[in-house]
């Protein structure tokens, strides 16, 4: 017998949003659901990035359901807020919670990285995303000038910007915070969607940042440090970031590469692997598997916990098996 | 007659007062287009991102993307060469940048070859929905920026400068000159063979030549083609019916340079048969020396130029 794929559709995301629980508890269940659903639109695919999709998945459902919220309405407003990743390789998340906020629908979601779908990496063709990114560096220069953009045009609204730690070694980075800083664009956020490693390796092993945040503070930003699966921690710098107003911002958000499926996380991995082996590529069947049982399970305890009624779950195993994409980091 | 450089700036500078919608981004290079003139008068939309023209070509496509038309400084070779991942992203993204390649082709030949750009058209002829432009003179920069600034251009747009003053014996554009998008205009008229060129210093070494071929009752019409990589197939047609010679010369390497784009054109259109074509352009990295020592050296200058048309013609 086949095994089945399975995906929560955006319906089911209105029924947490409604739920009498405070906002840590439903994020919690909201970046749970996004996980299980970006898993299971990369393994359609056949290709996609995984481990720093889920390493950044509880930052963007913190940014996106709640902080930093831009509404399907709003997408075309100047004063809207603006956020993208400069990564661009975990646009999986991001779709996964593009379609939770009902912007992406479920016939695109299922189309990842099929024609007239939605592209591997970031396109502003498609409706919520900001900027085409992926290839790595670009992305802080590009927030300034939507920072900039704003400023001249006396629109409202935030700029955030994930980035990630490997992209830490593209030199357009550091002429970016070097000019970000000097021409006052004070009111930009950056996120490091700090999860340690790139491609296969540790980033200290590949080329080490060494003490990031004395670096980033010697560019004149603002730097904070905390756990990035922690949403009350990040909830509370962002806070204070907005009443910062000398400085630009950046946030080192520690987080875990694999995060919600323990065989992927990078702690665990690296323990007893020499390489990261989930940076790239769809699962095989049994991995797979492993990883959705984990995270059904996952939502079901948190069901029982916060007493809402199951979900409807919907099956989208593909008829034929597709061909698998060749992964490609 | 005033430069390009000079010209552009103050075009730019007239266009400001009517058109709210563009900003002007400089890596440091504004001495050499005379920026300060436009950044003195419009202090807010001038952003001065000193020598990062990585950080400011992908700052350009945030600015584009909020609905602005930014307009991009510095010099061609660093300009399109080094920018060239992110002009690309940025094109991918659709929206309007105009880039200025400031210092294009081999003259001034004195700051040497990490300066000198002749490969500018060929690194931005590749990326889809992109059209080149190098204005001839001050006049045809006016009307050229004019063009990318419309609204009924949508593409992504690059304006190839020469720095310095136009050439003492440089020719006049026909009185009658209107920039229209996708033709050439007629520098001088000719019977036996023809000539594309395009910007001061090209035209006016194929002028020069023109002249010492008139001796050998030789007539050659030069056709100053300022739109670099769009060409109308219908004023090509016509243009080129008469002449069985066809020659090309290019202010850029021998390839890639506008010569490659304007022949697959015709080629692509069956324009070519029973045509001989002949291209002129840099064959090697540019050499360092004076105007008159470098165009010589690459066999570039009037002289050589004429001897080779007519080593061609007696083929």
């Amino acid at each position: 017998m086949k095994k089945k794929i399975y995906f929560f559709e955006n319906s089911e995301f209105n029924k947490i949003l409604k739920l009498k629980i405070d906002k840590f508890a439903k994020a919690e269940i909201l970046a749970a659901i996004c996980r299980l659903n970006t898993l299971s639109i990369i393994k359609r695919a056949g290709s996609g990035h995984l481990g720093t999709s889920f390493s950044a998945m509880d930052l963007f459902t913190w940014i996106k359901f709640f902080r930093f919220k831009t509404a399907k309405a709003e997408l075309k407003n100047l004063n809207r807020n603006i956020f993208f990743s400069s990564k661009g390789h975990d646009a999986p998340a991001l779709y996964s919670v593009l379609h939770a906020m009902n912007i992406i629908s479920v016939k695109k979601i299922l189309k990842l990285r099929r024609l007239k779908g939605l592209d591997g990496h970031p396109d502003v063709s498609i409706p919520g995303i900001e900027a085409n990114t992926g290839s790595l560096g670009m992305g802080i220069s590009k927030a300034k000038g939507f920072l900039w953009a704003k400023k001249h045009l006396k629109k409202k609204g935030n700029v955030v910007l994930i980035v990630g730690d490997g992209e830490f070694q593209e030199g357009q980075i550091f002429e970016a915070l070097q000019t970000t800083a000097h021409q006052k664009l004070n009111d930009l956020i950056v996120i490091m969607d700090h999860n340690k490693i790139q491609s296969s390796q540790y980033v200290k092993k590949i080329i080490d940042l060494r003490n990031l945040k004395q670096k980033i503070k010697s560019f004149g930003w603002h730097v904070e440090r905390c756990d990035g699966h922690d949403f009350k921690k990040m909830d509370k710098i962002f806070s204070k970031f907005l009443k910062i107003k000398n400085k630009p911002k950046f946030l080192i958000a520690d987080t875990i590469k694999g995060k919600g499926v323990d065989f992927m996380e990078h702690t665990k991995v690296m323990k007893i692997n020499k390489r990261y082996n989930w940076h790239a590529g769809a699962p095989d069947e049994s991995n797979f598997q492993k990883a959705q049982s984990i995270l059904l399970k996952k939502i079901e305890i948190l069901q029982k916990k916060r007493k809402f009624n199951k979900l409807k779950i919907t099956d989208i195993t593909p008829k034929e098996v597709e061909k698998n994409n060749v992964e490609i980091h | 007659m005033i430069s390009v450089t000079n010209s552009f700036t103050n075009s730019l500078i007239k266009f400001a007062k009517k058109n709210k919608n563009f900003v002007v981004l400089d890596a440091d290079l504004s001495d050499d287009l005379d920026l300060q003139k436009f950044s003195n008068l419009y202090p807010s939309r001038f952003i001065q991102n000193g020598i990062a023209e990585q950080d400011m070509i992908s700052m350009a496509g945030g600015i584009a993307r909020m609905g602005l038309i930014p307009i991009v400084n510095s010099f061609a070779s660093f300009l399109t060469a080094r920018g060239n991942e992110q002009i690309y992203n940025n094109a991918t993204e659709g929206s309007k940048i105009i880039y200025v390649s400031l210092y294009a082709g081999a003259i001034p030949a004195g700051a040497g070859k990490s300066h000198q750009s002749l490969r500018d058209i060929s690194l931005l002829s590749n990326i889809p929905n992109f059209r080149i432009f190098q204005p001839y003179n001050s006049g045809e920069t006016y009307e050229i920026l004019k063009h990318c600034l419309g609204k009924n251009e949508k593409n992504n747009c690059a304006i190839r400068l020469s720095i310095g003053p136009a050439p003492d014996s440089s020719p006049k554009l026909p009185s009658n000159y209107k920039f229209e998008y996708g033709k050439g205009t007629q520098i001088t008229k000719g019977k036996d063979l023809i000539i594309f060129s395009y910007g001061q210093t090209m035209i006016c070494e194929a002028f020069k030549a023109s002249q010492l071929l008139k001796k050998k009752n030789i007539n050659l019409e030069i056709i100053n083609m300022s739109c670099l990589n769009y060409f109308n197939k219908s004023w090509l047609r016509e243009k080129i019916k008469n002449f069985k010679y066809l020659f090309f010369l290019d202010d850029h390497n021998f390839s890639g340079g506008m010569s490659d784009l304007l022949i697959s054109f015709l080629t692509e259109n069956h324009l070519t048969d029973k045509k001989v074509l002949k291209k002129f352009g840099f064959t090697n990295f540019p050499a360092c020396g004076t105007y008159e020592e470098v165009l010589k050296f690459h066999k570039l200058d009037h002289v050589s130029l004429s001897n080779q048309i007519i080593k061609k013609l007696k083929r």
